[in-house]
């Protein structure tokens, strides 16, 4: 079902006025009885996988939850008896003890993920790599289906057992309760990926109908329904057609694909995420935010701070930290210390892991090489850009340039953009070798009359449509301009006058209506994001 | 929240809604594709209730060929046509059966020389909007959307319940300075009649309507349907008769598996292409032709002046044009549609 | 106390650390100082930080970094 459709509406209105017609006290029963239908009816045949997910979190979670109350008894009974070496031990003990059930659990979970998703990928390159080196043995590729938004509910549920399991979170005892956390209808489609402590209890509580909110839900939804279906699947015609054909559309078009690529993903991902935060809303549940306005970020580490921010906050709290704070990274980092000097050698045990992370969220977004080398071109830049900044700091006071300054701002946004634009590319593009080819034309063939001599108007979209395509992403630069002057637009707009008001609710209505990308000649583009 | 308050709510959002659906409706005027076909479809509602004596539904050669103007100038009996290029039996259907809502004539006439074409509503698009935009929502037309959507899953109810919704990209064809909201047509003079008036000389074929003995077949959707026609005006005791009208491409097997067809099912058979009435219509090929298959002008005038006198002997239609309350309208009609063809 | 505010300037000398009550909320902090800033505490302080006590609210204020060592030196 997918956010655009007509059917998600009539199901969100049936749904909301299910639950607030349920008795407080059932509240939640409704809810989650309503995340098990529009699973079910989203194709959710293969909703065995998101239920095996549920019981093996709930089993894990209880589990450790018992473990750790008793050790808490024992512990505090023995506490008098042990010395600081003795305290450490049996910490330690016990945490070994916990991990006999975390790690396994772990392991199933996100095993199913990499059955389901990389199996094809690898037996395929396997396969490939057998017939190089001359052995005759072929491993049967199997293609599996995904199940919807498996990708976000199996992190969902894992960062809620990790917290279990650092005792940051008491376990849910009811599994009922958790199988809704773990299935929030809005949000399983394609994120954001919500933490157990800030959303749980927002979901268990019986919410008030409040005027005020479903109308700030329904304008959000509204808002990104206009950048999906507006902006993001028209810029996909323009798009398709470019990547599709590398050799005839080369040099400056790639530029121009890049950035249309660019805005059209920004667009499609960030709109899906406002009508799931839209329709959160309306059961008076606030979701995560999951963009800040990426395409301003002055660099790339702060591109991902904006980007798909709970995708970027979980690895970081659950790879990212563990990783670089295990003993094998801090020893790392003493001994590159010694070696390489200050500077760099504490830069080691942040640097390694960063990279790791980029190479998994590279993974993270698809099955094939070229994810893969995308994930190593943010990550190389991550590395380089740390690695750079004191010298290049040290560089421009040298060159007496002015750094806190619009201007200097400004030229960071867009070497920012310029850097992310080129990644989009890599993603983009059918292959990696396609991916190069585009890049290398792009620098080599510039071309700037392609912008004037009607070259566009090659490239997929008429006259008519670039104008829309244009003036909407006006729209969408000055709305992310004054969102981040601290201008906080639902807000501001309800205390306009009714008349300005309407005009502005109408008008977002009715270019919805008119110029938003759907019916029959178009492919309404499924949320890219959706398989992942 | 207090009472008052929560009625200022409900009656901000009524308000809402009404100036949304009006504003809708207007862009729906606006940016309509407007076929001749849906605004004759669409002008039947306005006729009084029970004032039509003979209803035809059928594909273009009726919309084309059979004009109730000029039998109400000779006979006065009223009919009307409702008739789109390549209707699917679906529609035809679907209109009849809408049509008999509205009025209960003494008689139907259904043109299905589409009983042996397997009918593609994926191919088809245009010809249904033809027919079913002029449509008013009902039990009818949903019955018709569903086929048409289970058929083709690229179309949707929505585009067709909503018609803006299939054609909202027209903004970039219409020139909107000038273009006006044009809601669909209320009242038709020509009754359904959309005759075109290119002269296009046509020649039969070689041993046209002579036994060759080539096998045809029914197609059994487009047979499902007719025969449920004609059980339905049979339910309502309403005669029936199948009409064929002149064609270059039609052939003395078919004409006989219809007649067949139509005694099988207790309905008159009436075969324009048959060498009695030809010589009695006394259409000349190289004058009352728009093509092959369809009358022009002068043709449609020709076989309405003959169809009229048939009908009237075979049906003993009534006459209104001694009858105010049905004749003061019908006159002046005429008027116009004598005016813009030239007859009077 | 005084040899935390040392290591603290030495990180970031850019950021007033002395009565800011959000360092981590508010960006001033990223996870690359934290790490830098956890690896000093660990070597200055004789102390262990793992993973499962990197949050937020042990980190917001240079009372809150302090309370945290504090409490892992006790234990």
């Amino acid at each position: 079902m997918a956010f655009t459709s007509f059917r998600f509406i009539v199901f969100l209105v049936l749904a909301a006025a299910a639950y607030f017609l349920t008795p407080k006290r059932c509240r939640w029963v409704t809810l989650f009885v309503a995340n098990y239908v529009f699973y079910f009816i989203s194709g959710g045949k293969i909703f065995i996988y998101l239920l095996a997910t549920t019981i093996t979190t709930y089993l894990a979670t209880v589990k450790i939850g018992d473990m750790a109350a008793k050790n808490k008894i024992a512990f505090n009974e023995a506490k008098a008896n042990l010395d600081k070496e003795g305290k450490k031990a049996w910490k330690a003990a016990f945490a070994k003890k916990k991990r006999r059930i975390l790690i396994p659990t772990l392991l199933f979970n996100f095993g199913i993920l990499a059955v389901l998703k990389y199996s094809g990928f690898v037996t395929s390159n396997l396969n490939a790599l057998f017939a190089k080196i001359g052995i005759g043995a072929e491993l049967p590729v199997f293609k599996f289906l995904l199940p919807l938004g498996i990708s976000f509910y199996t992190f969902q549920s894992m960062g809620y057992l990790i917290d279990v399991y650092r005792e940051k979170q008491e376990p849910e005892k009811n599994f009922f309760k958790l199988a809704l956390f773990i299935s929030f209808f809005p949000q399983i489609v394609q994120g954001p990926i919500s933490r157990f402590g800030t959303l749980a209890e927002q979901l268990f509580r019986a919410n008030e109908f409040s005027y005020t909110r479903v109308k700030y839900g329904v304008q959000l939804m509204l808002w990104g329904a206009f950048k999906k279906m507006v902006i993001a699947d028209r810029a996909a015609v323009l798009v398709d057609n470019a990547f599709g054909f590398p050799e005839t559309f080369g040099g400056t078009y790639v530029a121009v694909a890049a950035l249309v690529y660019a805005i059209q993903i920004y667009g499609d991902f960030s709109g899906g995420i406002d009508i799931a935060t839209g329709a959160a809303q309306i059961f008076g549940v606030t979701l995560d935010k999951n963009f800040e306005r990426p395409y301003l970020a002055t660099s790339i580490p702060d591109y991902w701070r904006r980007w798909h921010m709970t995708l970027g906050a979980w690895f970081r709290d659950y790879v990212f930290y563990p990783l670089s704070l295990s003993k094998f990274f801090m020893k790392l980092g003493k001994k590159c210390r010694n070696i390489l000097g200050n500077y760099i050698g504490k830069l080691i045990p942040v640097l390694i892991p960063q990279f790791i992370i980029f190479f998994l969220i590279g993974i993270w977004h698809g099955a094939e090489w070229k994810y893969i080398a995308f994930g190593c071109y943010n990550g190389t830049l991550i590395v380089l850009g740390i690695l750079f900044e004191q010298p290049l700091q040290k560089l421009a006071k040298k060159l007496g340039i002015r750094m806190n300054c619009l201007s200097w701002r400004i030229f960071q946004v867009l070497r920012t953009l310029v850097l992310v634009a080129i990644g989009k590319i890599i993603t983009r593009a059918p292959g990696v070798s396609a991916a190069v080819y585009m890049i290398r034309s792009m620098v080599e063939n510039w071309d700037m009359d392609v912008l004037t001599n009607g070259g566009l108007l090659t490239m997929g979209l008429d006259g008519k449509d670039l104008w829309v395509l244009f003036l909407s992403c006006l729209v969408l630069l000055g709305v992310s301009l004054m969102q981040e002057s601290g201008i906080k637009i639902r807000e501001t707009l309800a205390k306009q006058n009714l008349y300005f008001r309407w005009v502005i609710y109408l008008g977002a209505v009715f270019s919805l209506i008119l110029f938003g990308v759907y019916g029959l000649n178009y492919n309404a583009a499924d949320f890219i994001y959706r398989g992942f | 929240m207090n009472k008052k308050e929560c009625l200022k709510i409900m009656v901000r959002c009524v308000a809402f809604v009404v100036v949304f659906s009006m504003l809708f409706s207007n862009a729906t005027d606006l940016l309509m594709r407007h076929d001749d076909e849906s605004n004759e479809i669409h002008a039947f509602y306005s006729e009084p209730k029970d004032t039509i004596d003979v209803l035809y539904v059928g594909s273009s050669p009726l919309l084309r060929g059979v004009s109730p103007m000029v039998m109400w100038n000779e006979h006065g009996f009223t009919g009307y046509v409702r008739a789109s290029a390549l209707q699917a039996p679906s529609v035809s259907y679907g209109l009849l059966a809408e049509s008999l809502k509205y009025q209960t004539p003494e008689l139907v006439v259904l043109l299905c020389d589409n009983i042996f074409t397997e009918y593609d509503y994926v191919e088809r698009e245009g010809d249904l909007r033809r027919g079913l935009d002029g449509m008013k929502m009902s039990k009818y037309k949903l019955d018709i959307i569903k086929e048409v959507t289970e058929a083709d899953e690229r179309q949707s109810m929505l585009s067709y319940a909503f018609p803006l919704m299939r054609y909202h990209d027209r903004w970039k064809e219409i020139n909107l300075a000038e273009d006006e909201p044009e809601p669909l047509l209320e009242h038709s003079f020509k009754k359904g009649n959309v005759y075109l008036r290119d002269i296009n000389p046509q020649e039969y074929p070689e041993g046209f309507m002579e036994p060759t003995g080539e096998p045809y077949t029914f197609d059994e959707s487009a047979k499902g349907y007719i025969e449920k026609s004609i059980a339905l005006c049979k339910e309502k005791n309403i005669p029936v008769l199948l009409l064929h009208l002149p064609k270059m491409s039609w052939s003395y097997e078919q004409s006989v598996m219809v007649e067949e067809f139509a005694a099988e099912n207790g309905a008159v058979y009436l075969d324009l292409d048959r060498a009695e009435y030809r010589s009695q219509l006394g259409l000349d090929p190289q004058v009352d032709y728009y093509d092959q298959g369809h009358m022009n002008l002068t043709g449609t005038i020709k076989l309405s002046d003959w169809l009229g006198d048939w009908l009237d002997a075979q049906y003993d239609l009534p006459d209104h044009r001694d009858d105010p309350a049905i004749s003061e309208s019908w006159n002046a009609d005429w008027a116009e549609y004598a005016e813009k063809t030239g007859l009077e | 106390m005084e040899a935390l505010l040392k290591i603290l300037a030495e990180l970031r000398p850019d950021v007033d650390f002395e009565g800011n009550q959000e360092l981590v909320d508010s960006g001033e902090l990223d996870s690359f100082d934290i790490v830098s800033l956890v690896g000093e505490l660990c070597d200055e302080y004789d102390i262990e930080i793992g993973a499962d006590d990197i949050v937020p609210e042990n980190f917001n204020s240079v009372e809150a970094i302090w309370a945290l060592v504090q409490k892992l030196q006790e234990d």
